[in-house]
């Protein structure tokens, strides 16, 4: 059954998003003491513990400035956690900055509130919501692991080593997800769980961050920050 | 190339320096003289030879002659053998028996023979036809001093053989001690010798040099005829070095060559000078070849006893012609301004002097001259030298310069081009703005724009106030046409998926996780390829009424199974979305909110000349939609 994950953090500006939210988590199962709306940038900083929060759902268009800020904080103290984003507008770059800044999934305002329901509902589910599109970008930019040692980055312990290639795996399952199967089917597919697929597919989200933090550090070492 | 140019130019300069150094040096060898013996000529005769006997020596009929003897004077058109006798002392002071006298005979033209007292002295190799050539060869002679009586005059006899066409005679003699005469006889050699043979030298490599300019660059004329003029003046000046007649038959055949060499070599000098001053005279040219080919055959054309006033005439005729011609092209040389043409103009106008003192001297007007003939391609040497360094700079200036220019001009062209480039590219964009500015108000015009206008007749239309539920999805198909206008004219969405599969593929994702979530099966069936590549407008209503239906199958339908089909057929595309729900009437239709995004929908196929066929009945509600590939208008 659904896991309830609380407390939760809405950071969205619009009163009337505010409340349609609170409908739909409520409708999920949440009770009012688990929600904490945040209504800017601003706010979230001078309030909020983020050791605390278990979910985020983060609209990036705030009056004080980009919610992707939010989102790289939280990942970096609390890398383990849901971030959902709230998007007004599906702009390919928008949400796959989104993505590398560490989010796990993406809603849209528009769709109807079943659809936000069921996205919710699947991260509660610990499942990995990835789309299409966003599967074709992640193959194009991240190569094949081959049988040479991969590029290997480390990350800011110095501890863990990501190989920021694709394995085989995940290159057939994004594959899979570029043609519009579920994660399910896709499960069924290759005769893995579920969970399995949605592992991969996590690790993938986290080879897509640490792209980014390549890329940012490179960027950082040119311009002599590092 | 031009390092090699360079080296036969200093080739030449150190020749000409040869030269200088030599005649400068030439005066000041053996200027000493111990006079201890003095002989003294007393008298010259000479007598021409018994026809019968040639060989030996006449004994009558002698006659009184002064050296240089040319025996033309006295004995016209006479060719054969002629005795000379010469009768000296040898005025030594008492006790000087032995020294050493010596004779230096300056020429014998053609070929000789020399006695002292029945003691023969000098013989040429050949006396008889085709005769040794003697008449440029001075001959140092050492006197036995058994042989001089110190008392008695001492006959010399000499023995010429020559031809009536070339001056025969004997040339002036001197007697003395062996020391004085070498000196003389040296000088008499550069002068007679060595300064021809600098002069060949000096005109083989001018020849060479231009012969190889006009052989590279067949342009130069002017160097190929210099080139040509070379090669006749060897031919004509070897007279001087030459000491047989041989291969040529006889001294008078020798002679009329030599004539010859001479009147062409004069042609090509004149066509040369006209070529270097880039002039070209049609008539006169005519003319000359015409004299020259008329000289030249009346000298073969003649009986032999015109020969000698004709090779006269024709050599004087020949030289007049080089003088006025230097004159001339000295006068057009002086009227330009061009550096080199004046060098030309003051070599000519030099050799003019030099080949009037020559001409002088060879009719004996002027005494004692020198020849200078010679020097005169010292003078071409120099001239050419200047000429050729100047010219070589010259065109690498402009080389060099037209570089420069070259590579301005390429600067240039590339500013002008790069500047063109960016303006266009500029200009493309903001026609490229304009246009999809114009285009996204057309699409939303026609998308949104109608879709709002009749939204709004059927809110202004209703019998009865609108529900909420039907409100809502007014305006929800209002925002899932505007979402597509967006996503039409984002970058991804301009571009015809790869196929089918990858088409559906984001339609597929959202609606299967909802159906997931609300336990509805979904069998979803894509055509893997495209056979035609359909329209973007055929894509995107087909995508819409997917869209709409599926969103009526969650919405409405109560469905626990739904299968999707994508059919790609020959001549359209079809879609059917068949759910196993409670399904509607058509009266229903008006009344629910499914109404509002079908109408719609169908209208737009209408509008591709699709069709769009809904049944319904409780248990299956099968939606199908079909546009062909191109629409009629």
């Amino acid at each position: 059954m659904i896991n309830l994950i609380a407390p939760v953090l809405i950071v969205e500006d619009d009163s009337f998003m505010q409340q349609r939210l609170r409908l739909i988590l409520l409708d999920i199962g949440y009770a009012d003491k688990d929600l904490h709306f945040m209504g800017s940038i601003a706010e979230v900083e001078r309030l909020v513990d983020y050791k605390q929060v278990a979910l985020a759902l983060i609209d990036l268009g705030l009056p004080d400035g980009n919610g992707i800020v939010l989102i790289e904080k939280l990942s970096q103290i609390r890398a383990e956690i849901p971030v959902l984003v709230i998007s007004a507008w599906s702009t390919e770059n928008m949400i796959i900055n989104a993505l590398q800044a560490g989010a796990t999934g993406y809603i849209l305002k528009e769709r109807d509130d079943i659809e936000l329901k069921v996205s919710i509902r699947s991260v509660l589910k610990g499942g990995a919501p990835i789309d299409p599109f966003i599967a074709r970008h992640i193959l194009n930019k991240i190569p094949l692991q081959t049988d040479t040692p991969a590029e290997a980055v480390t990350d800011k312990a110095g501890q863990e080593l990501h190989a920021v290639n694709l394995t085989q795996r995940e290159h057939q399952i994004l594959n899979l997800v570029a043609s519009g199967l579920s994660n399910q089917e896709i499960a069924n597919h290759i005769f893995l769980s579920r969970h399995t697929v949605e592992t991969h597919i996590r690790s993938v989200y986290r080879k897509l961050a640490v792209t980014n933090r390549t890329k940012a550090i490179s960027r950082a070492r040119e311009m002599g920050l590092l | 190339m031009r390092a090699a140019l360079n080296t036969l130019l200093m080739l030449i300069a150190a020749l000409v320096l040869v030269l200088l150094f030599g005649f400068l040096t030439k005066n000041t060898q053996a200027q000493f003289h111990n006079q201890t013996c003095s002989p003294s000529i007393n008298a010259v005769y000479a007598v021409q030879s018994d026809i019968h006997s040639p060989k030996l020596l006449a004994q009558a009929d002698w006659q009184r002659v002064t050296l240089p003897d040319n025996w033309t004077s006295r004995w016209p058109n006479y060719t054969g053998v002629v005795w000379y006798r010469i009768d000296w002392q040898a005025n030594c002071p008492a006790g000087h028996q032995e020294a050493p006298l010596a004779l230096l005979v300056n020429s014998m033209n053609m070929a000789g023979k020399v006695w002292l007292n029945n003691q023969l002295l000098w013989s040429d190799t050949n006396l008889d036809e085709p005769l040794s050539r003697s008449w440029n060869s001075p001959r140092f002679l050492t006197l036995p001093s058994q042989s001089i009586n110190e008392t008695t005059p001492n006959p010399l006899y000499f023995r010429i053989t020559g031809d009536v066409l070339s001056s025969p005679g004997l040339g002036n003699i001197s007697m003395g001690e062996t020391q004085y005469i070498i000196g003389q006889f040296q000088e008499a050699t550069w002068h007679q010798r060595t300064i021809f043979y600098l002069n060949i030298i000096l005109s083989l490599t001018l020849g060479m040099v231009c012969s190889c300019i006009w052989l590279f660059r067949r342009q130069e004329v002017a160097y190929g005829w210099y080139a040509l003029a070379s090669v006749f003046w060897v031919g004509f000046i070897a007279n001087t070095l030459v000491t047989e007649t041989a291969p040529f038959r006889d001294t008078a055949s020798f002679t009329q060559f030599n004539i010859a060499f001479f009147t062409i070599y004069i042609l090509c000098f004149c066509i040369f000078s006209w070529r270097f001053l880039n002039k070209k005279f049609p008539r006169t040219e005519k003319a000359c070849f015409a004299l020259t080919a008329i000289l030249i055959t009346s000298i073969w054309l003649v009986p032999s006893t015109y020969l000698q006033p004709l090779l006269l005439g024709i050599f004087v005729v020949s030289m007049l012609l080089f003088n006025l011609n230097s004159l001339f092209v000295s006068f057009l040389c002086f009227r330009t301004k061009q550096l080199e043409l004046w060098l030309l103009g003051i070599t000519l106008i030099t050799c003019l002097a030099l080949s009037a003192i020559s001409l002088l001297s060879f009719f004996q007007l002027l005494d004692n001259i020198t020849i200078v003939l010679p020097y005169t391609s010292l003078l071409f040497a120099i001239f050419l030298s200047i000429t050729l360094a100047m010219h070589l700079s010259k065109s690498l200036r402009r080389i060099e310069r037209f570089n420069e220019e070259l590579n301005q001009k390429i600067i240039e062209a590339e500013q002008k081009l790069a500047f063109t480039l960016n303006y266009r590219h500029q200009l493309t964009i903001k026609n490229h703005q304009l246009k999809e500015r114009l285009n996204l108000a057309h699409e939303l015009h026609d998308g949104l724009g109608s879709a709002l206008v009749r939204a709004m007749i059927e809110v202004g239309h209703a019998k009865e106030t609108l529900s909420n539920k039907h409100t809502l999805s007014i305006l929800s198909l209002l925002r899932n046409d505007l979402r597509q206008i967006i996503d039409n004219f984002s970058e991804s969405q301009t571009k015809l998926p790869d196929n089918p599969i990858y088409w559906l593929a984001p339609l597929r994702n959202r609606f299967v996780q909802i159906f997931d979530d609300m336990d509805i099966e979904l069998q979803w069936e894509v055509d893997p390829v495209w056979i035609k590549p359909p329209s973007s407008l055929q894509c995107l209503t087909l995508y819409r009424v997917a869209e709409e239906a599926l969103t009526n199958v969650i919405k409405h339908s109560h469905a626990r199974k739904v299968s999707f089909h994508c059919v790609v057929g020959e001549d359209y595309l079809e879609l059917q979305i068949i759910d196993n729900g409670i399904g509607f009437n058509t009266v229903d239709i008006d009344r629910s909110g499914i109404s509002v995004g079908m109408r719609s929908m169908r209208a737009r196929i209408e509008r591709l000349a699709g069709v769009l066929e809904i049944q319904s009945k409780p248990g299956e509600t099968k939606i199908m939609a079909r546009a062909p590939y191109r629409p009629a208008k």
